[in-house]
């Protein structure tokens, strides 16, 4: 059972290629791509300091800069939390945003909540793509 | 030659609260009737795998049906003019309703999710006229699954609902199966799954663990580790508050063991109803009847 594994700087959520790698492989997703042509949405990740913005719209998943709309999603946790969730398998309790904000302390959809639960399935979909290891389509066993 | 699956399904109208309800149910198999109870919000679809393993096909009959307001079972009359709650009283009385309707003898009843915190209900209150009950995905007490967002005119129920319970399955099980619960999902009636969860949330047991006799009525919880919705550790210690009841945790798997991933599922299911079906011959044998018949006359 693979558990607590880093893969990104310790000071950091993740690292600029893994966001890079992120983005792409989101925007590569034939499921993203047919789930997400009429979202608008922008959410945060965040990590103490850390914030980083990005926005789906069009079909397409962004970084972005923070607008003044007061519908942004803030999803919110400590390193670790971050951390156990991108790990190639997580643990139970680990695998998806509604389990950490149910169970984990250290995580939470800080804002926005409604429009998280508006916007479930396309943002599930780019968040699992978060993880490292996640399986590319068409590649899948 | 055309392959044909072994399940049929058929309809029959039975009186639930007073009311005539049509319900579909589908069935394979011979001998020990298995009643099997669908999750909330979905229907009967996702015992195809039990359904249609020959193995199990051999020795039992396995039976799966829609509740009303589910797949193709209609809602009862003027249902427009109503809200839509399930309350454990509906439920026991729908499910002992069908039996009765099937004359079903001492029948096996297998349950995920509402339907696993279920079949504790079904235990206690009509445990003799069971061979014992199967409970996947539940506990005394299950927690926060009730919303009103299912309802919400800037909410799509037909992706949010699925993509909700999406998240309450195991990383390591198939895509292919996981992507299946998420269409059914997608198929439900609007308030439906909420108005299971509403049960399923108002349910409470604890404290009335003791009333269920497993030397009567066996009774059998798994819950997978993924599942953070019925967690494994308030069906561990449902486990150890029901005297004699057997089951634990399943590594590996989620909320959804009997449609996630049916091959992990067997692993702990099959047991269980050849153990069922060895107490339940017991129970039921000559020698046991006519000691019933020489006590209670």
């Amino acid at each position: 059972m693979a558990a607590h594994t880093r893969t990104q700087s310790e000071d950091s959520i993740f690292g600029p290629e893994h966001e890079t790698k992120w983005v792409n492989a989101v925007n590569e997703d034939p499921e993203f791509q047919l789930a997400s042509r009429w979202t608008d949405v922008e959410f945060e990740i965040r990590s103490g300091e850390e914030t980083r913005t990005f926005k789906i719209t069009g079909g397409r998943l962004d970084r972005t800069d923070r607008s003044d709309s007061d519908r942004v999603i803030v999803l919110e946790g400590t390193q670790s939390a971050w951390s156990d969730f991108l790990a190639p398998v997580p643990l139970p309790k680990n695998h998806h945003i509604l389990a950490m904000d149910r169970h984990r302390s250290d995580f939470s959809i800080a804002d926005g909540r409604h429009w998280f639960i508006q916007n479930l399935r396309v943002m599930d979909l780019a968040l699992q793509l978060l993880r490292p290891s996640a399986p590319v389509k068409g590649r899948e066993s | 030659m055309t392959d044909f699956e072994p399940i049929t399904g058929r309809y029959i109208t039975v009186e639930i609260a007073g009311e005539p309800n049509r319900i579909y149910f589908e069935e394979s198999g011979e001998g020990i009737p298995v009643v099997c109870l669908h999750t909330a919000g979905a229907d009967s679809r996702q015992y195809r795998h039990l359904q249609t393993d020959p193995e199990v096909l051999a020795s039992y009959r396995v039976i799966a049906f829609d509740l009303p307001w589910h797949g193709k079972s209609l809602p009862p009359g003027k249902w427009w003019e109503r809200e839509y709650l399930l309350t454990a009283e509906l439920y026991v009385e729908t499910v002992m309703a069908l039996i009765h309707a099937l004359e079903l003898d001492q029948p096996l009843v297998v349950g995920c999710s509402m339907a696993g915190s279920l079949v504790l209900e079904l235990a206690r209150l009509h445990g003799a006229e069971l061979g014992g009950v199967v409970g996947f995905s539940g506990a005394a007490k299950v927690n926060g699954r009730f919303h009103d967002w299912p309802l919400m005119p800037d909410i799509n129920s037909n992706q949010v609902v699925p993509s909700w319970t999406y998240g309450l399955m195991a990383p390591q099980s198939p895509t292919e199966a996981k992507k299946e619960v998420w269409w059914m999902y997608s198929q439900g009636g609007p308030g439906i799954y909420r108005g299971d969860t509403y049960f399923y949330s108002a349910l409470d047991l604890r404290g009335k663990e003791e009333q269920i006799d497993t030397s009567v009525c066996p009774v059998y919880l798994y819950t997978g580790e993924y599942d953070y919705a019925c967690t494994p550790e308030e069906t561990e210690e449902t486990v150890f508050a029901v005297p004699g009841a057997k089951g634990g945790r399943m590594p590996e798997i989620g909320h959804f063991p009997i449609s996630e991933n049916y091959a992990l599922c067997r692993e702990y299911l099959w047991p269980a109803l050849n153990e069922l079906k060895s107490s339940r011959a017991a129970r039921t044998s000559p020698q046991q009847s006519i000691e019933h018949t020489v006590r209670t006359s």
